[in-house]
């Protein structure tokens, strides 16, 4: 079972922490970063200057001092509100890495010298390529790669996966994840990543505030924003000289809550909880990924590459009929395949057992003693029994129990049940006693349930699927058409795979990839979001941008869909900041001339009680809009696979439409109750 | 009139510029189709609620005061 570690939304300790943090990221030096919350700290400084000056003067300018002092608190609180969305998005990052992170601290290492004489250390003291031994029972302390021996491994402290896994020398399952407990045998690892410094490590600097990168797309987004404040900058300022002019005269505080108002601050001060919840997301579906951009760069993905096996079909062949020739039974044939089968250990075999009447089973286990098993070799093509009675039986491909087989009477039912299996894409496995063939069983490659769907839905997000198998092209055009797969790479080597990216790419498309391979690392580096496996070789990790610990195919779709989320959400909340302006206007501007201009007064279509009861619901507003909207920011919109206009439409439906009206609601309540005092 | 008038003009030349000498890639389910209707009513929509937003503080004063007054 995938452990889907979702924090609740709001844990007190998580909380606390980034009620102090709030605080802390007021140093200017860091609020530079975010030119819209920097613009309101100014605001906010100069409204501070303004109400100790409105103490002391009595100059109409200023207005007074209450009132000032109120904009300033507000302005305040605002600032404090963004704030405290980065922080509590951070905390809840840091939160999501620690609970990944925790099993890996201090356990003791048996570290190999050189010499091959173990020292017991502290993991802590291992250093990058030293080589240590794990043995049953031990906890694996880090990251590494098995250079030799075969382990069976509980990985379930870090992937929430109970059943174990194996993990062997030379292949591509060869890595090893800090924490996880070997269960048997003897293996020797090879250190990859020193403490500090694993995957998870660099993730974590992702998230936390200091050493955060902009992404392409943040940085694009702050420009725009960076320009809305310009420009609103230049209409609040020349609104002086206009008003001055119309013998209309407004206090500077008026001015500074306009212009703090017509800032986009909701999505100035949420866009980096945005992007860090999207990370923290990913990281809760066990995905760490290198870099926010890869994420990002996930939601506008073209072509998903899939390896066919393990991914849309389940590992191994599976038996799934037994076709008596000539005079056999089904009985007798489904008999004589469970003897030969119980004690063959490959996934074939064990299919076969499952398939045969399992209530001959005990049955079995008697005429089994003292019996031989022959195992399947690539030479002879076969495998099977021989009973201590002398009964012979073997399984395995027709050519070669034809050739040990001597009553071939029904070589031609054989024949056409064969040909009849392999034209279904199956493999037949024919099964013989005593030299006499009983009958032939059709293994199957069965196509993980749940698939279909699955590839459906990414058809509507507008991503192609590509299979890729070492199966020969009728296999898999017949399997890709099962599945509903758009495409499919037959016979593929690495080679053909990178080939594959690269001509799609030259189109300008952007295409994914999972793979756990050595030789599928320059395709990994190649694709635009490569997904390298926990399990595989330290080379496929490295050359990957993100690393999925649950070693599933089918997480791209799950990381596709959550960088679609966080570029949604940030268009959606934009969005929504920005109509929200015009609403605002309503309020403030009718309450800026009004008195001079008593006309203006039908503009006051939320017939807000006064100008300074308009001004100060319209700042409440803008400021507790933002941890209202925090919820929203952490979780993201939630995304649905519809075409792009009619995603795009509803969204401006919710969002802009809902920018128009909520507000407008909003401030009027919010006046009704200031008028109160 | 440096401002008002050169720089809108020079911007989106400059952005257009950019983006021509940029790959095109190709369309498919999720391409926002930009002779669709959907696509139009949002390029209106945005450009009135911008422009809206620059300028109303300023014909209120003006314009529109002077007509309510009336």
């Amino acid at each position: 079972m995938k452990r889907n570690r979702t924090l609740r939304l709001f844990d007190r300790s998580l909380i606390e922490s980034a009620l102090k943090e709030s605080f802390v990221k007021l140093n200017p030096k860091v609020m530079m970063r975010n030119p819209v919350m920097f613009s309101v700290e100014i605001s906010t400084v100069v409204m501070m200057v303004i109400t100790v000056m409105s103490m002391f003067s009595n100059d109409i300018e200023y207005g007074s001092f209450n009132y000032n002092l109120i904009i300033a608190v507000l302005l305040f609180l605002t600032l404090l509100f963004a704030n405290f969305a980065e922080a509590i998005a951070e905390a809840r990052g840091k939160a999501q890495a620690a609970s990944l992170r925790k099993t890996r601290e201090d356990t003791p290492a048996k570290r190999m010298d050189s010499d091959g004489t173990i020292t017991v250390i502290n993991s802590a003291s291992l250093l990058k390529n030293d080589l240590f031994i794990a043995e049953a029972g031990d906890t694996i302390p880090l990251d590494g790669e098995i250079i030799d021996g075969i382990a069976s491994i509980d990985e379930s402290a870090i992937t929430g996966e109970s059943a174990p896994v194996i993990r062997e020398a030379g292949t591509d399952q060869s890595g090893v994840i800090g924490g996880t407990r070997v269960l048997s045998d003897r293996i020797i690892v090879k250190v990859t990543t020193a403490q500090g410094e694993s995957f998870l490590d660099k993730m974590i600097q992702l998230v936390e505030g200091a050493n955060r990168q902009k992404t392409p797309n943040e940085i694009a987004l702050t420009l725009l924003l960076a320009s809305f404040t310009i420009v609103f900058l230049v209409v609040t300022v020349t609104l002086k000289p206009f008003s001055t002019f119309a013998n209309t005269p407004v206090t500077i505080t008026a001015l500074i809550s306009l212009f703090v108002c017509l800032i986009p601050t909701t999505i100035g001060g949420l866009l980096s909880a945005i992007g860090i919840a999207g990370m923290e997301r990913a990281l809760g579906a066990n995905v760490i990924a290198k870099s926010g951009k890869a994420v990002e760069n996930a939601g506008d993905i073209d072509v998903v590459l899939l390896d066919k096996t393990g991914t849309i079909t389940i590992g191994n062949r599976k038996a799934t009929n037994f076709f008596p020739v000539g005079d056999s039974s089904y009985e007798n044939l489904s008999k004589y395949s469970l003897l030969s089968s119980l004690s063959d250990p490959t996934p074939e075999g064990k299919s076969i057992v499952e398939l045969a009447d399992s209530s001959k089973r005990m049955l079995s286990t008697e005429l089994l003693e003292g019996a031989k098993f022959i195992q399947f070799s690539a030479e002879t093509k076969m495998s099977g029994v021989d009973l201590k009675d002398g009964t012979t039986i073997r399984k395995g491909a027709w050519s070669a129990i034809q050739k040990w087989a001597i009553n071939t009477s029904y070589t031609r039912e054989v024949d056409h049940k064969c040909n009849e299996i392999g034209k279904n894409e199956g493999t037949p496995l024919v099964v013989a006693m005593d030299k006499k063939v009983l009958g032939v069983i059709q293994l199957e490659d069965i196509i993980k349930p749940g698939i279909k769907e699955r590839f459906a839905r990414m058809r509507r997000m507008g991503v192609k699927t590509v299979m890729v198998t070492g199966d020969n092209p009728l296999t898999a055009a017949f399997i890709a058409k099962q599945a509903g797969v758009d495409d499919f790479i037959a016979e593929a080597t690495p080679v053909d795979k990178l080939e594959y990216i690269l001509k799609e790419q030259n189109d300008g498309k952007l295409v994914a990839m999972m793979g756990d391979g050595t030789n599928d690392s320059p395709a990994l580096a190649q694709a635009d979001v490569g997904v390298a496996m926990n399990s595989g070789t330290q080379a496929a990790k490295e050359a990957a941008n993100m690393v999925d610990l649950d070693n599933d195919p089918t997480k791209l779709l799950e990381v596709i869909e959550i960088g679609k989320q966080l570029l949604i959400t940030r268009g959606n909340v934009t969005t929504f900041s920005l109509v929200n302006d015009v609403a605002k206007y309503f309020a403030i501007v009718p309450a800026l001339f009004s008195t001079s201009i008593p006309a203006l007064n039908s503009l006051n279509i939320m017939q807000l009680s006064s100008p300074d009861s308009a001004i100060i619901s319209a700042v409440i507003f803008n400021a507790f809009i933002i941890p209202a909207l925090i919820p929203l920011a952490l979780k993201g919109v939630k995304y649905k696979p519809l075409g792009a206009s009619a995603l795009l439409t509803r969204n401006l439906l919710i969002y802009g439409l809902g920018g128009l009206f909520v507000p407008a609601i909003a401030i009027k309540l919010i006046d009704m109750v200031v008028s109160l005092f | 009139m440096l401002l008002g008038r050169y720089i809108p003009i020079i911007g989106p030349l400059a952005i257009a510029g950019s983006l021509a000498t940029k790959n095109s890639v190709p369309n498919s389910e999720g391409t926002l189709d930009a002779s669709g209707m959907a696509f139009g009513v949002i390029l209106l929509g945005v450009i009135i609620v911008v422009t809206a937003l620059s300028f109303f503080p300023a014909l209120s004063l003006g314009p529109v005061a002077e007509y309510l007054s009336i």
